[in-house]
Order: C-alpha cells, then structure tokens, then sequence
C-alpha cells in the first residue's frame, strides 16, 4: 500500500513540471508563517517567501524541511500568534512530507543514501592487519586525520583525498609490505634484562650533588626486602651477576615514585625490538614499604644525616609491601614519543607477570607505577605515605621474547611472497627463477588478497608493467614487487567502498557489515556466506562478529567519535587547581576503559538503551571507585559493580570519561556540558552558537559562579531560545568537576573559601580553595524541574525512545557513512517498533539496523 | 593482563616524513616529459596584463617555466606566517592609543628598535572562525566554525601564494612547526581542505634546504621519482573503470582522487627537475636540535632561522610556523621559573603566579621575533634588505586564550612592501576582517588577487598609496 502511494504522488508530481509547491503549503504559509518570514523581515535568516521549491536542491530541500519540522513540533508558528488549528495544520504537513519524502527517495534511487567513500585511516591499517596476516602494523598514525561529518570519520562527503595523502598513502603502504616480509629474517628469541644492571636504575641510587639529593626520587637496591646500603656506598658491587644465580634472582632495584621523565624513570633501555612485531614480555616484580623517616641532602646519599622528615623513604628499612601497586607500561620510541601497552598489579609477593604487546623497532619499555608520586619541583610532601612508612615498587628483572609467529615462514612473509625462496642479504631479498612469471603469479595472487571483490587475470597487467619499469630503473625483484604491491595499495579498488544505487551486492554487504562491526574487512565466513542479506544468516553473522574479538575495534573507535574519546588525553587537569588529578595517568587511562567495558556490556548483553542515561551498575577499578566514593577495594582491574540507590553515578554522562572531555581541565561550563550531553545523548540538534558572541568563562578566583554570570545572559530572549533547551542539563552536570569527581563547592585559586589539606601527585600541598556551593537544580525546557543529576536523568529517562533514537541515529552514520534523512525516518520507527518488546536493547538495535533497508541498500 | 592497544593518541613529534617530492612545488607538467627546462614560455607578465585580476589563476601550461629564476625580474617576495596558537595577554599586548605616534605597550617595548619596521593591528578577527583551540587550524584559512559540526578546512594563504609562485623555488612552500602536533596540527591546508604536516625539526629543514646528496644518491632519487611518475599514471588509469561503474553524485568523489594523483605526479615531475640542479652552499652550520620538548623557545629561534635561510637562498618564498603551545609541557625561558604546561598557564583565570610565568613566556615570544627581524633585515637584497621583500606576520588564533576567545586577535606584520610605524586600531566590539590583511600582504607581494575567503576587500591604511 505503502508503495502504491508513494507511486501515485510520484506521478503527481512529475507530471506537474518537477517541483510545485502545493497550494495548501502556499495559503498556509500566507497565513501563518510569511509575517516574519517574508521578503521584508526573513526572521531568523529564514525566507519562505522567496525560497523556491527546488526539494531536488539541497539548500532548498533542507530549508522546507527545518519548516516542516518546525511546525511539526508545535515550535512554529510561536505561541504568542494566532495559532493554526489541526486541520490546517496536517493540510499543510502532509503535502509537504509526500514532497519531502518523495525528493528524498529520488535522490537515494539516483545515488544512494550514502556516497562512494575512501577507507579511513583506521580502516586502512587494519585492511593491512588483516589480509597481510600483520596484527602488529601501526601505520594510522602516519596518515593524515580524516576528516569527520555527523561525528565519524566515516562519511564520504568528508573522506577527502589530496596529493598529500595519495603520497603518504603509499609511504605507508610501502612501509607495511616491507615489514610483512622482513619477519623472515627474525626467529623468535628471548632476552632477559636484570633490573640491577640497566642505566636508569643505577643512575638513581646516588645523589648528584646539586641535581638530585632526595629520597624519595632514589632507587634503593634490595635483596627481598633487604636493603642493601653497601650497594649505594660504592662498597659492594650492583650485582652478583651470574656468578649466584639464586642471588641474582632475588635482586632488585625499588623505587616510590612513579615515572616522571625529568626526573624518574625505570625504563628498560636496553631490550632490543629487531622489528615491528608481536612481544611477549614477562617481568618479576613485587612491592615493598619502605621505613618512614628517610632524608634529603646529607653527604652519605641519604644513608646517614641530611634534613629527616617521616614522609621520606628510609633507604636502610625496608618492610613488605602491604597492598599493590598498578603498573603500566609504556613503549618509548628515540624521539621520546610513549605508547601504552598494558598494566597489571604487582604484589607484595614478587611474581611474574606477562603480557603480549606489539612492539615497534627500536623501541624500549618503559614500566611506571602509576599510583606513586611523581615529584615536581616545589614538593613537600608525599599523599601515599605514612607514619608506617612509603609505599614502593621493586623491579627485578624483565623478558622479552619475539618476535612472535604462529607459523614458519611468518603469516605475513607468505601473505606478499607466496612459497618463494628468499636470502637475507641487506635485508630480504626474493630470489625468483622467472622474474616475469614469478612477478605476475604474485601480483595476481596480491589483488585477489587484497581487493574485496573478484579480480580478472587480466587486471595484474598494470601493475606488472610498475614492476617492469621498476626492474628497467634498476631496482631489484624485492623492490620491484614492493612497488607494484604497493600501488595497488594506492588504487581506487582497494582504498575506496563502492557500491551502486539499490540493494548492496553480495561483497558489498560483507564489507559494510565488516567495516560496521569489525573496523576492518570481510573474513572468509562472511564473504563465502550465500545469500548473506537473508535474514537469519545476516543474524548469525552479526552475532558471530560482535562476539569475535574484533568487535573491540566497534567499540573503541565509535566511542572514540561519538564520545570524544579520542581527545582524553587534551584536556589535562590544572595542577594548581586540581593537583589530586594532575598526572595521575592511572585515572586517565581507567576512564576510557570503563566507558568501553560499559559500552561493551550493553552490547553483549543487549540491555536497554536506556542505560546510556543511567543504569544500575557500572565498570570501575580501585581509582574509580574512590573517584566515584563507591565501597573501596584493591586493584586495576576493572570489576562490574552494582551501585548503591543514591549514588549519582550509572549512564554515560557521569562517567569520568566524558565528564573530562567536556571539561578543560581547569573549569566546567554547564554550556559546553549540557550542549553536549542534549546532543549526543538525547540527540537534540543544536545549530552552532552565533559568531561573534564572547563565550562566558568560569572565573578561578571563586568570587562569582558561572550560574551567576549566565543568569543575565539567560533572561535575553534571543539566547534563551536555545540556551533553555541544554544549559540546565548542564547545570545538573557542575556536580561534577573537571575529571568527573563529585563536589559541593567550586574550587577558587582566589581568597574567598575554605582551605583543604593534602596532597597533590606532584607532591605539592593544595593550594585551592573551597568556595561558593554548586547549585544543580534546574528546570527542562517544558517547565519539569529536577533537583540534582539524579532526578535531571528521570526526567530524560521517561522519554527511552528518544534515548534509543538518538544511539540508532549515531549507528546508523557509522555503519552507512549517511545521516538519517527525511525519508529515513519511517524505517527507523519501524526499527524502534520492532525492538520496542526489548527495551531497544543495544544489540536488538544493530541487528534490527542490519535487517533494514538502510543498511541493505546502498 | 589486558594487552589489547588502547588509542591514547600520542604526541608524535618525529620530524615528519614528507615527501620530498611531495613538498617540492608544482611544475605544470608538459606533454613531452622530462625535456621541459628548454621549453619556450610564455612571458608570466604580458599574459597578467591580458588576464586582468584574477582569483585562484590557472596557470597554461605552456606558460610556467621550469627554472624561472633567472629570467623572473626585479627580487623576490615572500611571505612568513607565523601563529602563537596560545596567544598573548591581551591587556600587555595592545597599545593604548592608535595611530603613527601609538605608544608601545609592555611587550611591544621588547620591539621598540624596530617600531618603523611593523604595524600593530587591533580589533580585527576572522568572520564567524570560534571553536576555541581548534580555531589555528583557520588562523590562515579563514574557515568559519572550526569547532563546529561538519566543519570542512580550505586552503590557507601561503597554499593559494604557493600555487601561484612555488614553482619558481625549490620548494613550493615549508611547513613548519615548534612541538605541533603531527598530523592534527597545521597551518598549511591544501586547497580540498587537507592538512599538510608541519615539520618540527629545524636540522631536517636545513638538510633539505641545503644537504646535496651523492651523485649515485641524486640518481637513486630520480629513478624512485620516475617511478613514482609511473605509479601516479597507472593508479589514474587503473580508476577509470570503477568511475566508470559509478553514479554521477559519486564520480566527483572519484574526480578527487584523480585530481590528487595528476598533482601528485605533477610535484614527482617537478622534483626531479629540482633534483639534479646543485642544492645552494649553506651559509651556516647545521643547527643543533633541542632533545627535550621544553626548549620551545630555542626551538623557536632555531625554525627563524632556517626561515631566514630558505629565503635568502630562495629556496621558498611561503613559509609557515605553528608554535603549538598546547602540546607544549611546562617550558624553559631563560630567567623566570615556568612551573605549568603552557596550555595549563594559559588558563591563568586571573592567578597572579601565572600570569607573571606568562608574562615571561610573551615577552621572549616578542623578544625572539625581534632578532628575526633584526636578522632579515641584516640580509642586503638587490633592492633593498630581506625584511624589505619578506612580509612577516606574526599573530594568534586567540584574542585571550584563557577565555577562548577568537575576537580581536593579536596581530603583527612586519616587513614587506607596507606602511609601517603605526598602531591600526579597529573596533574592539566590531572587528574588522583579517582575511583583509592577507589580500593586502599578497597584493604587496605583486600577486593579482582582490579576494581571499572572507574577505571585504584590501586593509585599510596598510598599502603604500
């Protein structure tokens, strides 16, 4: 029935000369709308008068779109003027939703919802991951950022691609090839590095005279939990060495502080990373309590005289750890650049823990102990001591081994060369026994590799001629294919998502299903899948994907776009005015992984969309739960815990992760915040703010809140009309500050307030003070007014379908690469609909998206 | 233990990889392929003459030469752009009063042996750029919105010069950078709105500036470039049958991607032209790079430098710097303890302590760029100095970077074919277009244009009558 209308206005209109405006749509906007919005006044930049009726026009299409929506929602015509009544009303929306609707199904049967779009860079390394056998690549971060529409950087609109990136295109790509073949020069091996023998450890058990004279930044040499003070005095030897291997064993190097690169670092600088590959590293580590009452300065390194004080670590007393410690380890490159690996807890009782990382060449480990202080200069104190003494980490030995392969010779050596000979001369070289045949069997074999669809004999004769002209300029066999590979790296076919108007083929579904859930492309079982768009199997392949590990990469790089994820590490805490954050990297890094592991949940365990307003449980480790004032308990690991009744906390806005991207690090802004979680929570659009207004500031200084100050701004009409659509969201949200930790009073660096005592990681005593009370109540744009963040997230959650919306508007971008459009909107209440019976759990919504024709048709 | 990677973005400060084919400027290629030095041109003044004004001017293809230098008249013109994506205490920065007999203010009196040598500009911003720190991606754009949805970047002042004159230099234009951002941090944006990396170490800019490489590296060079020609050809080829395949809508789309290619293999082209021809003898040593990211003002000092250099080589005549305070730890000055990361202290929220570090931090900025014009102008040229044919604008995204503003912008230029000595107060509530000030400085530079992004027409007071 449905298509039969939609036929008939078809003919309706394409009879009456393309676009005529409907006389019911003219004499209602006479009526209605043109008093304001006519030639003369154009309120709100808006012309209906002039404004033709070109819906096959973009501009023109949006503008009678926002008037539709507008009236639709009651917002126009304004309360204060005669209002239409109903009838007039549908007289003039149905006409124009049939035209609406009608010029955006011409457009998506000419063209398709979404355009023809280049990989991302992301998507390109893990394309090179996959069909190189080659997990360890890094290569996105070579590439320039894309670009981003509708928050992803999955729209072909904004996939651009210049010479810029055409050349480092192939710079990458070049790089890949020659690392995927270089594995075959490297057996796996493993070396051991004794902590007692590595540079930075040594350097830091003595003073340097004016450099360094302070305890807390030294190393002390323990044998267990034995000091062993000789050591440090020059009179004994670092080491047994292998002399006494059940000496060495026990040996170990302890230190306080957590890594702070002027001052101290722990890193393993002399393991060697042959090539970029997959590493195991296993290190023996333990904990430790170092005696209270250690000094700084004296002439003994600490051991004797010097100035006391009870928060200093004894270098000669030491006692077993009473708790442990997280340790995070970094890779550091020359340039001083550092990667996060992993982290683990090491306890008071040494043990070995391992890990496998990938590893870039020539890059060194890096362990720091997070939860430790990390002096700065001016410190006076340290917040993890005690009266029983300072808390520590002892480093025995670490082992690497690598790189790792599964099989020999390497995955990725076979995934370019094939069974061919090779020699190891100057690197690896291929040794052909009929360059040309040889050359044109890989290149084929290459294409049908790489590209995502089948290739014709035919087609490696191109790049073959690449080859040809590379050997012509002398370059040998190896480089020759390297070239060849690597153009058809480069080519449209493997860096561009076609597809034509009208249902998906076969291999275009696998690869939009595969980019959508995976990040990368199609597997054999998804692409050998007959008939994959039938219903039950396209099901079982999306279970089979979302439980595969792959999945992770969804769910970070989603999260990544739609959250601000990406930009956690931009927004650094103020270290005067919140020295409890500032360096503390350990909450930083726990932030984003709870807000994955919570995401991930939602999705494995289909619950409710709702829960991304609020939900019954969350994900924190030993940090979070002390930043969230949950019952504490020990540990990095992150553990599902159910929250109390009362507590502010479940959904994603009061996680800290987002709480800190919508912060700056020194203040909160109700604006920013509320602007932000309306949109991407709710999913209200919001149009940028006019230029040329001055953004109000919180002031430090404690004298006045940002209530204050926007309370004036608020009363101007003309700012209250969107203003009341998000500020008091955001004023729920100034419970929280600029890491996500609950408060009471705004900190001031000013006069006004109360001080606090402690201590910052940097060891420096806080400076800030406590001033005027946070004020959270506020009032939703239909008059329901909440008292605090918890009754602000009721009245959100009365409206779930919204809240569902709003999370399939963002998928539906990420897996299509298109917005949902006017004539969308029909198949996404019907995909609501249809999961309405599940709470619109997370997963039920994928699956329903999947089956739809959004996702089936280009 | 998890060992899944986690996408923290690292602050990746490795001297960029780019290209030197990519960088090295655009030679229109000709039909005939490599023989182009002895082509006849086509005089660049009398087809102006004919052509009128013009806005983003395609040039023939029988018109450019290859090594137009020697035949180019009268001395060449640069341009050096310069952003403090952390700005300057505004209050410390702007003069009082305006005019020719302004008075210095605090840091302007760090200037004051060269007040006759630059106009300080005041109430001028770019229309409707505000998007707080993304906004330096606009400072030489002028793209509205950066921090809005959807925002698409467009081609900043030195690329629209550079397509102009690059190809008289060895290098079309350079981008460079003091701890920016690699890969998120530019100036520089190509005309589809694409960042070009900033390079942020000063001793790669001076290899490539003057190091020549062996005759047998010379001719590896050029064979890679002759391949990489070929590999440009084949992928422009090889996309002509998925173009084919696709609807009209997505063929543009497609259009790019060619489009991308053929200028990639025209900069393959005109490098190897360049490659054979002996780089200029360096009039210095190489600069020493400062290992720790601290050393941002030495940093600073070292990026003038090699500036100075290109130009007066004329191995460039654009050059670009973003100083990224942002991915910038607590900084040495010499003489005042800095104990914040600079973003951090720019966020002074009207703290005394930081505003005095601050205070320090600016007055080296303007210290610096004082030696940079003492040095160009050092340099004797055929018609006047360095200074007198190099337009130096050194400014800020940020009108007050504690409040984000991205109103009434500090502004400097100096040098150039311009009115100096003056103090060009606009309206503090009303500000005038910037993107004005770049027309003016390409007008200055004898290009044909009337019109950049937003602009409304040239600066007034700024060209000499």
């Amino acid at each position: 029935m449905f298509f039969r209308t939609a036929f008939f206005v078809f003919a309706l209109f394409a009879g009456a000369s393309l676009w005529a405006k409907p006389r019911a749509v003219q004499s209602f906007l006479e009526n209605h709308c043109l008093d304001c919005h006519d030639d003369d006044t154009q309120k709100g930049d808006l012309n209906l008068e002039s404004l033709g009726f070109e819906l096959g026009q973009a501009e023109s299409f949006e503008k009678w779109l926002l008037a539709h929506d507008k009236v639709e929602a009651g917002e126009m015509p304004p309360k204060k003027k005669r209002l239409p009544k109903s009838d007039e009303v549908a007289a003039f929306l149905d006409p124009l939703a049939a035209a609406l609707g009608q010029a955006d199904r011409d457009r998506v049967a000419r063209a398709g919802r979404a355009s023809v779009r280049r990989l991302n860079r992301f998507e390109f390394e893990n394309s090179l991951r996959e069909r190189l056998h080659a997990p360890w690549l890094l290569v996105a971060d070579m590439l320039p950022e894309d670009g981003t529409a509708h928050l992803f950087n999955k729209v072909g609109e904004r996939l651009d691609v210049s010479h810029v990136q055409i050349t480092k295109f192939y710079e990458v790509a070049e790089y890949a090839l020659r690392a995927a073949l270089n594995t075959v020069a490297h057996k796996s091996n493993t070396q051991k590095f004794y902590a007692r023998e590595e540079g930075h450890m040594k350097s830091a058990l003595r003073w340097k005279p004016n450099i360094q004279t302070a305890a807390t930044r030294a190393s002390i040499p323990l044998l267990g939990t034995t000091p062993q003070p000789e050591i440090i005095r020059g009179n004994q030897p670092m080491t047994v060495g292998p002399s006494n291997p059940e000496v060495r064993e026990q040996e170990a190097v302890g230190f306080v502080s957590g890594t702070y690169t002027a001052t101290t670092k722990y890193d393993f600088t002399r393991v060697r990373v042959p090539i970029d590959g997959r590493y195991k590293i296993r290190m023996k580590t333990y904990t430790f309590l170092a005696g209270p009452n250690g000094a700084s300065g004296g002439n003994d390194h600490g051991l004797t005289g010097g100035h006391k004080a009870w928060w200093r670590p004894s270098r000669t007393v030491a006692f077993p750890g009473t708790r442990s410690e997280p340790i995070t380890l970094y890779s550091v490159s020359r340039n001083g650049d550092s990667r996060w690996l992993a982290v683990y807890d090491s306890y008071p009782e040494p043990s070995v823990s391992e890990c496998e990382v990938i590893l870039k060449k020539n890059e060194i480990i890096r362990p720091d102990a997070t939860r430790l202080i990390r002096t700065r200069p001016g410190w006076s104190g340290n917040a993890n001591a005690t009266r029983e003494g300072v808390p520590g980490f002892a480093l025995n030995w670490l082992e690497l081994e690598g790189p790792l392969q599964d099989e020999w010779p390497p995955a990725s050596f076979t995934a370019v060369a094939g069974d061919m000979p090779y020699k190891l001369e100057g690197g690896v070289k291929l040794v052909p026994e009929d360059a040309a045949l040889d050359a044109r069997k890989l290149l084929l074999d290459f294409m049908k590799r790489m590209y995502r669809r089948p290739v014709d004999d035919a087609e490696a004769e191109a790049y073959l001629a690449i080859f040809e002209r590379s050997q012509a300029l002398g370059r040998d066999f190896t480089d020759s294919i390297i070239a060849a590979c690597a153009t058809i790296l480069c080519s449209s076919d493997f860096l561009y998502l076609d597809a034509e108007p009208g249902p998906l083929g076969q291999r275009q579904l696998a690869s939009r299903l595969s980019f959508f859930l995976w990040n990368s492309p199609p597997d054999e079982a998804v692409a050998q899948t007959k008939r994959l768009a039938k219903p039950k199997r396209l099901r079982r392949q999306v279970d089979r994907m979302l439980d595969d590990p792959r999945a992770a990469r969804f769910v970070d790089s989603f999260l990544d776009y739609w959250l601000d994820l990406r930009d956690i590490l931009a927004n650094a805490p103020d270290a005067i005015l919140y020295p409890d954050y500032y360096l503390d990297d350990e909450l930083t890094e726990a932030s984003v992984f709870e807000t994955r592991a919570f995401f991930t949940e939602l999705i494995a365990k289909d619950l409710p969309a709702r829960n991304v307003v609020d939900s019954d449980f969350i994900f924190a480790n030993e940090r979070l739960a002390k930043l969230y004032g949950l019952e504490p308990f020990e540990g990095i690991k992150l553990r599902k815990v159910a929250l109390p009744k009362d507590s502010p906390r479940g959904g994603l806005m009061t996680q800290a992760s987002v709480l800190r991207v919508t912060a700056n690090g020194t203040t909160t802004s109700p604006v920013v915040r509320g602007a932000w979680v309306m949109e991407r929570i709710m999913g209200l659009h919001i149009p940028p703010p006019p230029s040329g207004v001055e953004a109000i500031t919180p002031d430090t200084r404690g004298a006045t809140t940002i209530r204050e100050q926007l309370d004036k701004h608020r009363e101007v009409e003309s700012c209250a009309g969107c203003h009341s659509k998000f500020d008091p969201v955001g004023f729920a949200l100034e419970s929280f500050d600029v890491s996500g930790g609950w408060r009471e009073r705004y900190r001031s660096l000013g006069e006004e307030g109360d001080r606090v005592k402690g201590f910052g990681k940097n060891g420096h005593a806080f400076k800030f003070r406590l001033a005027k009370p946070i004020d959270c109540a506020g009032e939703l744009e239909d008059e329901r007014a909440f008292e605090d963040i918890n009754q602000l997230k009721q009245l959100l959650l009365k409206d779930e379908r919204a809240i569902a919306r709003n999370l399939l508007h963002q998928f539906i971008v990420y897996a299509t690469g298109a917005p949902v459009s006017f004539g969308d909107r029909k198949t996404v209440e019907a995909i609501l609909d249809q999961c309405a019976d599940k709470d619109y759990g997370v997963r039920s919504l994928i699956h329903a998206l999947v089956q739809s024709e959004l996702f089936l048709h280009k | 233990m998890p060992s899944f990677k986690v996408n923290f973005s690292s602050t990746n400060d490795i001297g960029t990889g780019i290209a030197s084919a990519a960088q090295a400027g655009t030679l229109r290629r000709t039909m005939m392929g490599p023989h182009i030095a002895d082509r006849r041109t086509l005089s660049r003044r009398t087809f102006l003459r004919g052509a009128g004004v013009a806005m983003a001017l395609p040039l023939l293809e029988s018109m450019t030469p290859v090594f137009a230098r020697a035949k180019q008249p009268g001395t060449p013109r640069r341009m050096l752009a310069i952003c403090n994506n952390l700005g300057l205490l505004p209050d410390r920065f702007f003069p009082k009063n305006s005019g020719r007999d302004y008075e210095l203010s605090p840091y302007l009196n760090e200037l004051k042996s060269y007040r006759d040598d630059f106009t300080v500009l005041s109430g001028v911003s770019h229309p409707g750029v505000d998007g707080s720190h993304s906004s330096d991606v606009s400072f030489l754009t002028c793209a509205p919105h950066p921090g809005g949805g959807g925002f698409r970047n467009s081609i900043s002042v030195d690329q629209f010069i550079a397509a102009k004159i690059g190809h008289l230099t060895r290098f079309q234009s350079l981008t460079l950078g003091v701890n920016a951002s690699v890969g998120r941090r530019s100036l520089s944006w190509t005309d589809a709105g694409v960042l070009i990396p900033c390079e942020n170490r000063a001793s790669s800019v001076y290899r490539r500036l003057f190091l020549q490489g062996s005759e047998e590296e010379i001719e590896r060079q050029v064979r890679k470039l002759q391949l990489g020609e070929s590999i440009m050809d084949t992928l422009e080829q090889e996309s002509k049958a998925l173009t084919r395949r696709l609807s009209a809508a997505d063929r543009d789309r497609l259009d790019q991607y060619t489009t991308a290619v053929r200028e990639a293999e025209r900069r393959l082209v005109m490098a190897r032209a360049w490659e054979r021809k002996p780089k200029p003898a360096a009039p210095v040593g190489m600069p020493f790079d400062p290992s720790n990211r601290n050393a941002f003002m030495q940093m600073t000092r070292l990026m003038y430098q090699m500036a100075r250099l290109a130009f007066q080589t004329d191995s460039t005549r654009c050059v670009t710097l973003l100083m990224d305070g942002n991915n910038s730890p607590a900084i040495k000055v010499a003489g005042t303890k800095i104990t914040d990361g600079y973003h951090n202290l720019s966020h002074h929220g009207m703290n005394k302590d930081k505003l005095t570090q601050l205070d320090a931090i600016d007055r080296e900025q303007m210290k610096l760029l004082g030696e940079l014009i003492r040095d160009l102008k050092s340099v004797e040229e055929a018609e006047g100095n360095l200074l007198k044919n190099t337009v130096v604008m050194y400014g800020s995204n940020f009108g007050d970077a504690n409040k984000h503003t991205t109103t009434n912008m500090p502004v400097l230029v100096a040098g150039g074919r311009l009115k100096h000595g003056q103090h060009l107060a606009f309206d503090r509530t009303n500000n005038y277009p910037l993107p004005n000030l770049f027309v003016s400085i390409m007008q200055s530079m004898n290009l044909p244009v009337d019109k950049f992004a937003t602009s409304t027409g040239t600066m007034q007071g700024l060209l000499p009558a």
